[in-house]
């Protein structure tokens, strides 16, 4: 691409424009997004695996955005650069990274801190 | 004449600039929402995150996991370099990069007092933040504020505090060198299933996701950590310096291998649109380049160096 063209894209791109007003994510996380399907063929089989989280914080279902990859890594759009070994351990960070959204009283929101260090433990 | 991109943490004018540069798009605001001209960054890049390609599945979306996301971000990154060159009233001003492998080869204790992270470039670590020049201790609001975030579920949702980092506090080191050289030997920009899976193809190795996940771009994100982790990453101007590497390295790898090509061709599903060589990139503007714009953008920018990785 050309400098001239590039300034032609940014000159039809209003960014403050764009945000007049907070836009709604369209996208749900629920449903087909709650799903994370393995397809592959071992001895001749074809075979898929459909794996599905289904997540209660203090017995009130929760609906995160969680995924598993082939070789069995969890991860979350919520977290989109953490990868942990299991559901359990991305939970936790979920939890950790965003203390507001599980609070039985929300206060003012703010951002999460560290949250104990079980990414380190599989990476280090 | 494109314009030069160098190290932050080498030419004090850039950087002095490119603070001067966020926080005057910080204060660009729309009287309407009080949002302003940075936020907008954040906003755009939550949607493309928040866009799956296909919409059948919640993996690969518009901008990540995927083959698009080395020319995405470079689209993006385009976009915020001409938006602090207009505010700047500099249209010789190159976006920085931070070459985060070169730290992640000094001992773990002293990457978190790298010079990045010093009162007078981004200012170090807390929640919030309190050096440098976005630190905003106390919610004063003519300082750096984060007006936007996302939450538990990937949705955006108002907010009013200041900057956060945790450097160091969920991973111990930054990528090396040499785990950066190790992705740029690789030949094969992408393939099948055009994913996380595969350990053999740059993007997804410099993406971060093999072969020992978070690597690369994604462990930048993790080390960093606070404001760094969830989908409205751009809210810390680290992440545009973080990107910036990234995209050197993609610059460095096309270098490396200049008959390689970019993967998936035009004859790939439908599936994969918004990461086919001829789709047009996601955008929330009426008109966006393709993909295939973003492979040759030589009249645009270049770097300053590449001896560190190549």
């Amino acid at each position: 691409m050309k400098r001239k063209e590039a300034a032609a894209y940014a000159s039809s791109a209003p960014l403050l424009k764009s945000v007049a007003r907070l836009p709604k994510i369209a996208h749900s996380m629920r449903g087909m997004h709650d799903k994370s399907v393995r397809t592959f063929t071992h001895k001749g089989y074809k075979i898929s695996i459909t794996t599905m989280y289904e997540v209660r914080v203090d017995g009130r279902l929760v609906h995160l955005p969680l995924m598993v990859s082939e070789d069995g890594h969890v991860q979350s759009h919520a977290i989109p650069n953490y990868s942990e070994t299991s559901a359990v351990d991305i939970v936790k960070t979920i939890v950790d990274q965003f203390p507001d959204d599980f609070e039985k009283k929300p206060r003012r929101r703010r951002r999460g801190g560290q949250h104990g260090g079980h990414a380190q433990r599989h990476h280090n | 004449m494109a314009v030069t991109r160098k190290d932050i943490t080498t030419d004090p004018a850039v950087r002095d600039k490119y603070v001067d540069g966020v926080l005057r798009l910080k204060r660009e605001v729309n009287a309407q929402s009080g949002l302003s001209t940075y936020d907008a960054l954040v906003v755009w890049h939550v949607r493309a995150m928040m866009t799956m390609t296909p919409p059948s599945q919640g993996s690969r979306n518009a901008a990540h996991r995927g083959p698009v996301f080395l020319p995405w971000h470079r689209y993006m990154l385009i976009t915020y370099e001409q938006q602090l060159q207009r505010i700047l009233g500099d249209d010789t001003f190159g976006l920085p990069y931070w070459s985060w492998n070169r730290d992640g080869d000094l001992p773990a204790a002293q990457q978190t007092q790298a010079p990045i992270w010093a009162a007078d470039t981004m200012g170090g670590s807390g929640d919030p933040v309190t050096t440098g020049p976005f630190a905003n201790p106390n919610d004063d609001p003519d300082k750096f504020v984060v007006r936007v975030e996302t939450n538990s579920m990937g949705q955006l949702v108002a907010a009013n505090r200041g900057l956060a980092r945790t450097l160091a506090g969920d991973i111990a080191t930054l990528p090396t060198t040499a785990q950066t050289r190790g992705a740029l030997d690789l030949d094969t920009y992408d393939e099948p299933d055009w994913g996380v899976d595969s350990a053999s193809t740059a993007r997804n190795v410099i993406e971060g996701w093999q072969p020992d996940p978070p690597g690369l771009h994604n462990r930048v994100h993790v080390w960093i950590g606070g404001d760094m982790a969830p989908a409205s990453s751009p809210n810390d101007p680290v992440f545009f310096l973080n990107h910036c590497n990234v995209d050197r390295l993609w610059a460095a790898w096309q270098r490396k291998h200049p008959d390689a090509s970019y993967l998936p061709g035009d004859n790939a599903p439908a599936s994969l649109k918004f990461h086919r060589f001829s789709d047009k990139l996601f955008s929330v503007f009426p008109n966006a380049p393709k993909v295939s714009d973003m492979i040759n953008v030589a009249d645009i920018y270049d770097y300053d160096a590449f001896a560190d990785v190549l």
